[in-house]
């Protein structure tokens, strides 16, 4: 269940960032915190990793989003992962 | 989890967006209406500890809060109190925890079977025996080679080891193959490396010019503090001068595309217009700059320039002269021109690699501050040129502490008598003990470790810690790969995780990572970072620092008289308070004291020759970092430096000077401005290559992705490499999205996936490739030509040819 704070610098248009504040509200996954100038802070709180990229994918193409910066991050997920790799498939003991 | 504890740490996240949120807006400048308190301690999470650490990434040099519980990293947070980052991470920094957590990290020494070929387990004293017997067997055959990623004391202690302790020069970091150019051009432009300005620059600079730089991927947190000055309405104009469209072109004002190489005649091109225009700044030329060209036989100081010589050479490059050799508009060059011309604007220079791995590196660094210094946009906020580095401890363990083939610490030279008999004494050793003769630079010491003994190859033995040759260095198959056919080479490698130099190793010994030990790194403001061990390591891994004294001590017992100093005493003792030894060498005794305040304190004694002053350990442990020079005031404060030789800003400038570059080459205070002409490259396309090939990283990944291919997130965004093709060049070759092809050159090939106007997009006749995939490694195409200087390699450009082959890849 990763967890994870995010100030996202946001547009200074009204109308877009009104729109876009609902559209994020309208998500569960999502909760909204300080709204200050250009930037908006928000958790994100997701079931797994692969939710987790479509979230922030999501989120990056919403209008009024002009960066996404995570500031904070809790994982659950780590110590279980194993890419690909060249010395764990043909040399290692 | 419960739904309480859920709930904290959901709280906690927002506690933390909200105060970085505090911080930017309480950093604003004087124009922002907006005060918010900045919230600097760190998210309360029951059964969480925090503390602070850098990023384990690159020199941008962030800092982050670990947050720990049961002996495993569980939550990372942007540093509130870091002025680096702001509480800011990229993507990298806030998954640095799960690098710790790969499955398949390294816990036990391997040996491998001579038989069978595989690695088997054995115990660490067995293997710090067998190293110490082969280093033993013909110490001078021996090759250390290191990294940006040491920490301070690791690096020191491998320096100390080979030249105080073997007297033997052949250790040599892979930031050779990053940043050496800018150390090159740093020291014959002002007598002394490393950047004199800082990323406060970012803060007040109406113009940033990215020369090849893609800081958007590579230094992202830097580019947000760009991108959000942007956000507040602020202006500030980026103009990207590269050989590829990246992210950072999409958010750049002008984008100037160029043929590879050809960055030198656009720098020749602007002081062209500055002199011909008769705007440069004559005051701060005239006060302080020389002019230098070439000596013969070349040398890196070269030889003195009268200002009319240098006005003739400079002469042809106008902007339709250059626009033929670069391919930038006349009109873009001149709007360059101009825009130096204008004393009112402040200008920033970006540079990384795309200007440092070059076979002009040193040329174009030369250049680059050329431009600045002779148009007086230098030494003020927001007006300077600043180089960055790749690695996190690229400045703080190879340039400040000189692990490299030909230094010393603290900017010294095995060359120099005087210098050899400073170190002789800070290190109590006996006269002579230091060898006078540079040790071999990267790709010579991997050429002569893949030579076989009989037809010249000297080293016989290496060892390698916290980097990855197998997959970093160029032209692979000859530097590091025709290793496996040498059976009587013998190679030791300190690693967290199997990769490809793991592969061709002999002894692999399990290393600790990050916040499994204590360190401190030094990023590419002269910033000088420290942090404490947080969790232990898996298994029986260990501290690369511990495993080099261990080395020394049983090289000792065997009775190598270079281990210990002039009175007998072991080369790297350490004494408890009470002055009794402690046996560091034993792993069980290696943290009864803290052996990084040890070595760090008796490193700093290096740092003053050079007005590098680092800070003391214990200040440093009260930081979020410090920037040398670090020098106490009248009131017992230590201060940092942000701008170094500049009145004012750095103390070592003398009352009423301005500016005094008082390391200077000439001795009088002043900077060299270079004349570099443009020459072509050594290999270029032909007809038989006929395309361009450019190389580098990629935002989700860290170089050759030993940590970050073991992050899930971090994987899944970016699983394999691939070849970034025009879609013109594309459509004449036959292929399109996700069609495989063949990339080959003189030297190697390799398959892969073709992306059309994806993460970047190459001009007509040129390709670039990521190089952070193990399966797929771009390293066995590229060329190992070097900058004759700095002796870095150019993975910026050499000739290819791509063949179709009849299959597609999932991009
Ligand atoms: S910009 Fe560099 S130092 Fe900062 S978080 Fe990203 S990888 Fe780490």
């Amino acid at each position: 269940m990763p967890v994870s704070g995010l100030n996202i610098t946001i547009t200074d248009k009204p109308h877009i960032t009104s729109k876009l504040l609902e559209n994020i509200s309208r998500d569960p996954s999502f909760e909204i915190g300080l709204h200050e100038g250009n930037h908006l802070a928000v958790v994100l709180e997701t079931n797994d990793a692969q939710q987790d990229k479509h979230k922030h994918r999501w989120l990056s193409q919403l209008p009024g989003v002009i960066h996404i910066d995570v500031v904070f991050i809790y994982f659950d997920e780590h110590g279980e992962y194993l890419s690909d790799s060249i010395g764990t498939c043909e040399n290692m003991a | 989890m419960s739904l309480g504890r859920r709930e904290f740490i959901k709280a906690a996240a927002l506690s933390a967006a909200s105060a970085s949120i505090a911080t930017q807006s309480s950093s604003l400048s004087a124009s922002s209406t907006v005060s918010l308190p900045v919230v600097e301690e760190p998210p309360k999470i029951p059964g969480v500890k925090w503390d602070k650490a850098p990023c384990r990434f690159c020199g941008t040099g962030c800092h982050v809060m670990v947050g720990v519980e049961n002996d495993k990293v569980v939550a990372i947070a942007g540093d509130q109190k870091a002025a680096v980052n702001k509480g800011l991470l990229c993507v990298k920094g806030y998954h640095v925890g799960s690098i710790l957590y790969g499955i398949d990290r390294l816990t036990t020494p391997l040996l491998r079977n001579q038989k069978t070929n595989e690695l088997e387990p054995i115990s660490w004293d067995n293997a710090i025996d067998i190293a110490a017997k082969r280093i033993m067997q013909a110490p001078e055959r021996f090759a250390f080679y290191g990294s940006g990623q040491w920490t301070i004391p690791e690096g020191y202690a491998a320096q100390k080891f080979m030249k105080g302790g073997l007297a033997n020069n052949h250790i040599d970091p892979n930031a050779r193959l990053c940043m050496a150019s800018a150390v090159t051009g740093f020291l014959s432009t002002y007598g002394v490396d490393e950047p004199a300005s800082c990323y406060d620059d970012l803060d007040h600079a109406d113009v940033v010019i990215l020369w090849g730089n893609n800081p958007a991927e590579m230094h992202p947190v830097l580019f947000s503090r760009i991108v959000d000055r942007r956000s507040k309405g602020e202006t500030v104009k980026l103009i990207d001068i590269g050989t590829r469209i990246t992210r950072t072109s999409e958010q750049s004002d002008h984008v100037m595309l160029m043929n590879p190489h050809t960055d030198l005649a656009i720098a020749n091109c602007i002081i062209q217009q500055l002199i011909s225009s008769d705007r440069y700044d004559k005051e701060f030329a005239e006060k302080h700059c020389n002019f230098r060209q070439d000596s013969d036989p070349a040398g890196l100081f070269g030889a003195p320039m009268s200002f009319d010589a240098y006005v003739k050479e400079i002469k042809k490059y106008t902007p339709e002269y250059v626009e033929k050799i670069s391919g930038v508009s006349a009109s873009d060059l001149r709007l360059l021109g101009e825009l130096f011309a204008d004393p009112s604007k402040k200008i920033v220079s970006l540079w990384c690699m795309g200007m440092n791995q070059h076979t002009a590196g040193t040329a174009i660094n030369n250049l680059v501050h050329g431009v600045h210094l002779i148009s007086g946009h230098w030494g003020k906020p927001g007006d300077g040129p600043q180089s960055l580095t790749g690695q996190p401890s690229a400045c703080g363990t190879v340039r400040e502490v000189g692990t490299l083939a030909h230094a010393l610490p603290g900017g010294r030279i095995v060359k120099k008598k005087e210098h050899r008999e400073q170190c002789e004494k800070l290190w109590n050793l006996p006269e002579n003990r230091i060898n006078s003769k540079p040790g071999y630079h990267t790709v010579k010491m991997f050429e002569q470790f893949c030579t076989p003994a009989a037809t010249g190859g000297d080293i016989d033995c290496m060892f390698v810690q916290v980097t990855n040759p197998g997959q970093s260095l160029p032209n692979t198959h000859k530097l590091f790969k025709a290793k496996s056919k040498l059976k009587e080479k013998f190679l030791i490698v300190a690693e967290v995780y199997p990769n490809a130099t793991t592969t061709l190793a002999d002894l692999v010994l399990p290393a600790a990572m990050w916040v499994e030990k204590n360190g401190i790194f030094g990023n590419s403001e002269r910033r000088t970072q420290q942090w404490f061990r947080q969790v232990n390591p898996p298994g029986e891994a260990r501290d690369d620092c511990w495993m080099t004294i261990a080395i020394a001590h049983r090289l000792m017992e065997l009775g190598h008289p270079g281990m210990k100093d002039r009175d007998g005493n072991f080369i790297f003792r350490v004494n408890d308070d009470d002055g009794n030894e402690v046996p560091a060498w034993k792993w069980e005794h290696y943290y009864d004291i803290n052996v990084d305040r040890a070595l760090f304190s008796e490193y700093r004694q290096f740092t003053f020759l050079k007005h590098k002053d680092v800070a003391p350990y214990d200040e440093l442990v009260k930081s979020r970092g410090m920037r040398w020079p670090v020098i106490k005031d009248e009131n017992g404060n230590w201060r940092e430096t942000r701008w170094r030789f500049v009145e004012g800003a750095d103390k070592y400038v003398e009352k009423g000077k301005g500016f005094q570059f008082y390391h200077s080459t000439t001795k009088d205070d002043k900077a060299q401005v270079w004349w570099r002409p443009y020459a072509d490259p050594p290999e270029m396309p032909d007809n038989e290559y006929p395309f361009w090939l450019c190389t580098g990283r990629v935002l989700e990944h860290w170089h050759t992705g030993t940590m970050t291919r073991r992050v899930k997130q971090l994987a899944q965004a970016m699983p394999h490499t691939y070849l970034e093709m025009n879609a013109s060049d594309a459509a004449r070759i036959g292929v399109g999205q996700g069609d495989q092809v063949i990339v080959e050159s003189r030297r190697g090939s390799l398959k892969l996936p073709v992306w059309i106007d994806g993460r970047g997009r190459p001009p007509k006749g040129s390709v670039f490739v990521p190089f952070f995939d193990e399966l797929n490694q771009i390293n066995d195409v590229t060329l190992h030509a070097y900058d004759p200087f700095s002796k870095q390699p150019d993975y910026k450009k050499c000739a290819v040819r791509i063949l179709p082959v009849n299959s597609r890849k999932e991009l």
